[in-house]
């Protein structure tokens, strides 16, 4: 079970306990009016439970954007640490950490459930209490930043007898603090996605692939398998290309305007490209068959051209030219 | 429609036997150095034969004035050339079709990383 106690201050501490003494203490906060909630005998039940013989409470603790759930154990003056948790703010609304519901009914419904094991039998709480805000839907924090809201003061009491709350300055009301930090984490975790989206975004296509990781893999698999030779003939393959000044220039001189777009460059680039991979390739086959090695001559070149003529590789002029 | 285009053609190309006296005259092994290394990559000598040069280089240049003179009548209807043309005239091809869209859509990714890139550095600049 688990408690809230407020205050009209606008200091921004708190302290939770799950006790019996919680339950009566929050259903007295429910209050509309909860200013005029008197604060002064819930110190008085703190100190009582905070000193409890048998160990049986737990205390939250929020400092900035740390959280942490402890036992509390007063016979020996020190804490256990059950829960820890930080949370990051929201970039886009730096005021709140998460909408979800009424901080009240976070912890009615926290409350339902069975209050954990002290740390005679603790084995059962360490799964219990991550459970929570599992279980739970966002928990109400919009105390936390709200001003409206009432805040939260933890007493003085607390801070003297726990060495764990020094480190403190500043505690937050918390009554679901794990949900909430759950809630802002995934809340965060978008928008650290959209950005880092983008970034990988611009990343990826600084190194334009296939996209295809089945495809990648079967490259690189036959790629580390290349000789030396097949390898610096690939690297020519890959890096090789005509020169796109030079192409313009051809084709200003064709077509005879001077509108070439780059595109259009690149594009006719690629498809000469292609064209002479066909003929290098098909003049390897011509020179196969007649069973000719070395350097590719001319010969073999026109074969080649001849024969991609007749497959229609290779646009046929309209008019003859007449005059070489 | 073809005259003017093969009187052009035939100005802009000269014959390597022929001194040539007209302005436009195409300068020989405009494309050399680049070829040497494609046809290597495509599976010829290390060092293929100048004379094999020569004759792809006339190929292509043959391949690729057809190509655009093609591209210029299909053009002349809509009004003037575009990129779409030439990829219709390659359009049976599938090899040289694919890969040609895909150097497309690599130049837009680039041109987006480009812009992107100097977005950052602006902001790093005001940043700084």
């Amino acid at each position: 079970m688990v408690g809230l106690i407020t205050s009209p201050s606008n200091k921004t501490r708190s302290l939770s306990l799950s006790s019996p003494v919680a339950k009566w203490s929050l259903i007295e906060s429910i209050d509309p009016t909860p200013k005029s909630f008197s604060f002064q005998y819930i110190i008085g039940d703190l100190k009582k439970c905070l000193a409890d013989e048998k160990a049986r409470y737990q205390f939250v603790i929020r400092a900035g954007t740390d959280t942490e759930v402890l036992w509390n154990d007063g016979r020996q003056s020190k804490t256990e640490p059950v829960y820890k948790r930080s949370i990051e703010f929201d970039q886009n609304h730096p005021k709140r950490m998460k909408q979800s519901k009424d901080p009240f009914e976070a912890a009615l419904e926290e409350q339902e459930e069975s209050p954990p094991n002290s740390p005679v039998g603790e084995d059962e709480l360490n799964s219990q209490t991550p459970n929570e805000p599992q279980n739970q839907t966002n928990g109400g924090h919009n105390l936390l930043v709200d001003d409206d809201d009432y805040d939260e003061i933890g007493p003085n009491v607390k801070n003297s007898s726990h060495p764990s709350s020094t480190s403190t300055s500043k505690l937050h009301s918390t009554i679901v603090n794990a949900n909430v930090a759950l809630g802002a984490t995934t809340k965060n975790k978008e928008y650290d996605d959209d950005e880092e989206e983008e970034n990988m975004e611009v990343e990826l296509s600084k190194f334009p692939s296939s996209a295809d990781p089945t495809k990648m893999a079967k490259m690189q698999a036959i790629l580390s398998q290349f000789t030396e030779d097949q390898m610096s003939r690939y690297e020519s393959f890959r890096r090789s290309a005509l020169q796109r000044s030079n192409m313009r220039r051809l084709l200003v001189s064709i077509t005879g305007s001077q509108k070439i777009s780059l595109p259009m460059t690149i594009v006719v680039c690629g498809i000469a490209k292609m064209f002479v991979g066909e003929l290098v390739e098909k003049a390897r086959i011509v020179m196969t068959e007649r069973k000719e090695s070395g350097p590719i001559r001319p010969c073999h070149i026109r074969e080649a051209y001849r024969r991609l003529k007749i497959e229609g590789k290779v646009p046929k002029r309209s008019v003859q030219r007449l005059f070489r | 429609m073809s005259n003017p285009s093969t009187g052009a053609s035939s100005k802009s190309k000269v014959s390597s036997s022929q001194p040539s006296e007209t302005s436009f005259k195409r300068k020989r092994g405009v494309f050399q150095k680049d070829l040497q290394h494609m046809m290597y990559g495509f599976g010829d000598d290390p060092n293929p034969l100048p004379e094999t040069v020569a004759l792809v280089e006339d190929i292509v240049v043959e391949y690729v004035t057809d190509m655009a003179h093609k591209a210029q009548d299909i053009g002349s209807k809509r009004g003037k050339l575009s990129v779409e043309d030439f990829l219709y005239l390659i359009r049976k091809d599938l090899p040289k079709l694919n890969r040609c869209t895909e150097l497309l859509s690599m130049q837009e990714e680039l041109k987006q990383a480009r812009k992107a890139f100097e977005v950052d550095e602006e902001k790093l600049g005001t940043l700084e």
